[in-house]
């Protein structure tokens, strides 16, 4: 089976891409497997970082995710939008944190607070890509 | 009943015998019956009865005598009443069908209450992880549908914490439960998930044996959040069920190959940073400590990563805000 590169990947294909890696996290957050989570975070670093890379338009896909039935999903996504869709962004959160869904609730307040004071500069996920891949 | 008793006779007669079934009958078949077989088969109580009571009435007659022949009136007659009898027949089967489809749909009226079932509740959509299974959320096919959510632009209304939410939570569904222990990984997930959700306790006690040993870990994983000086309090060396036996630090305990450790034991152990909090909330939070977060102030690192070589005062405020964020310190 070919595989595909990110920069070649379409939209549609990134968001399934993000959906697999954001469940292949909620396992290993369920199954406590520190190794696995490491692994598929720095998968979605690579892939945020090329979305980052293309126009603003192409990252508003993922606020079709803002109603994905698992937590993780929509957290990330909430997470990785709330630049370009603070208010709403900032609602998948706080229904996150209402609804008590452990563990993405207490990542979840973190983002609403963090909004409050600010901000969130995008470009160090960029920076971390960059350093990931020397 | 009498009526068609004796219609129904009749007909099955008619079905199993042949019109002169008579002259293939023994000339001296009492003697195969027991004495006193009139009072066990009184006329009417069957077939082989009747015959064998038209027969003793027959007796002194010559065996070969031909039935003779009904008229059309008689035939008539007699197809019409049995028409009318298979029409009442299946009247009352229909009946009968009906009341046992009654009984059935009370008896599973009965089982859904004592189980708390509701046929509208909706379900996750198929294809993610929990498809197929009934949700608590609000709106239908898994879907949060919450109309706050769909625009950027046009917030509809705020938040109001505690009060429209309050029935919002983890799905509340019991998943399947196996009734010999699984394997540690399995075992990790199904009790995690338990304790995430909103299934009452009183349904778990009537689960398999295996998830009775971790029933004060669920129960304690919902309390509602504490104060600092409650939870300080409860530092204690008696054990309480449910709770971590060595205490959460709010400043974890430093490892000694850390370069630079700047903290003495007594100050890692001491009352104000030893806390007591629900056994579960102590790994979900170690667990929180361990994985990399792209929040401010980690960046990308873990919140362990990120505190190594931090002073105290940091330490005990990521500390506060991990117990805040977690549902165990009050906000």
């Amino acid at each position: 089976m070919k595989r595909i590169s990110l920069q070649d990947m379409t939209v549609d294909q990134l968001v399934k891409r993000f959906v697999g890696i954001a469940l292949a996290e909620y396992d290993a957050i369920e199954l406590d497997d520190n190794a696995k989570f490491r692994r598929m975070f720095d998968h979605m670093t690579e892939l945020m970082a090329e979305f980052l890379t293309r126009p603003v338009q192409q990252r508003r896909a993922l606020m079709a995710l803002y109603e994905h039935p698992n937590p993780q999903v929509r957290y990330r996504a909430a997470f990785f939008t709330q630049d370009i869709a603070p208010a709403a962004a900032r609602r998948v959160c706080e229904i996150i944190s209402e609804r008590n869904e452990y563990p993405q609730a207490a990542n979840a307040r973190r983002t609403i607070r963090n909004m409050d004071e600010g901000p969130y500069d995008m470009s160090r996920i960029v920076e971390r890509a960059k350093r990931n891949r020397t | 009943m009498a009526e068609f008793s004796d219609i129904c006779l009749k007909h099955v007669r008619s079905r199993k015998l042949r019109p002169n079934w008579r002259i293939f009958m023994r000339h001296d078949w009492e003697r195969f019956l027991k004495p006193g077989w009139e009072r066990i088969m009184p006329p009417g109580s069957s077939v082989a009865a009747d015959m064998y009571h038209q027969l003793k009435a027959e007796r002194g007659r010559r065996w070969q005598v031909r039935a003779p022949e009904p008229t059309r009136e008689e035939i008539a007659a007699e197809k019409a009443a049995y028409e009318e009898y298979q029409r009442k027949l299946a009247e009352l089967r229909w009946m009968l069908a009906d009341l046992k489809l009654d009984l059935t749909l009370q008896r599973l009226r009965a089982k859904a209450y004592k189980a708390n079932f509701n046929p509208a509740q909706p379900r996750w959509p198929a294809g993610s992880r929990e498809g197929g299974q009934w949700t608590d959320g609000g709106g239908g096919g898994g879907r949060i549908n919450d109309p706050r959510v769909i625009s950027d632009v046009e917030p509809v209304e705020d938040l109001k914490p505690g009060a429209q939410y309050a029935a919002l939570k983890r799905p509340g569904n019991l998943p399947k439960l196996p009734k010999q222990e699984p394997p540690p990984n399995e075992k990790n997930r199904i009790v995690w998930e338990l304790a995430r959700s909103s299934i009452p306790i009183r349904v778990l006690l009537e689960a398999p044996k295996w998830i009775q040993g971790y029933i004060a870990e669920i129960k304690s994983y919902r309390d509602p959040p504490k104060t600092l000086e409650e939870l300080q309090e409860a530092v204690s060396p008696k054990s309480t069920p449910g709770y971590q036996d060595q205490d959460h630090h709010i400043v974890n305990q430093v490892a000694p190959e850390e370069p630079g450790r700047p903290f003495p034991e007594e100050r890692i152990d001491s009352a104000e940073n030893v806390v007591r909090i629900p056994t579960r909330k102590h790994y979900e939070i170690n667990g929180w400590y361990s994985q990399p977060n792209d929040e401010k102030p980690f960046y990308s690192l873990s919140p362990r990563d990120y505190l190594r070589g931090k002073e105290w005062s940091e330490r005990y405020r990521i500390g506060l805000e991990a117990l805040k964020e977690h549902g165990v310190l009050k906000r």
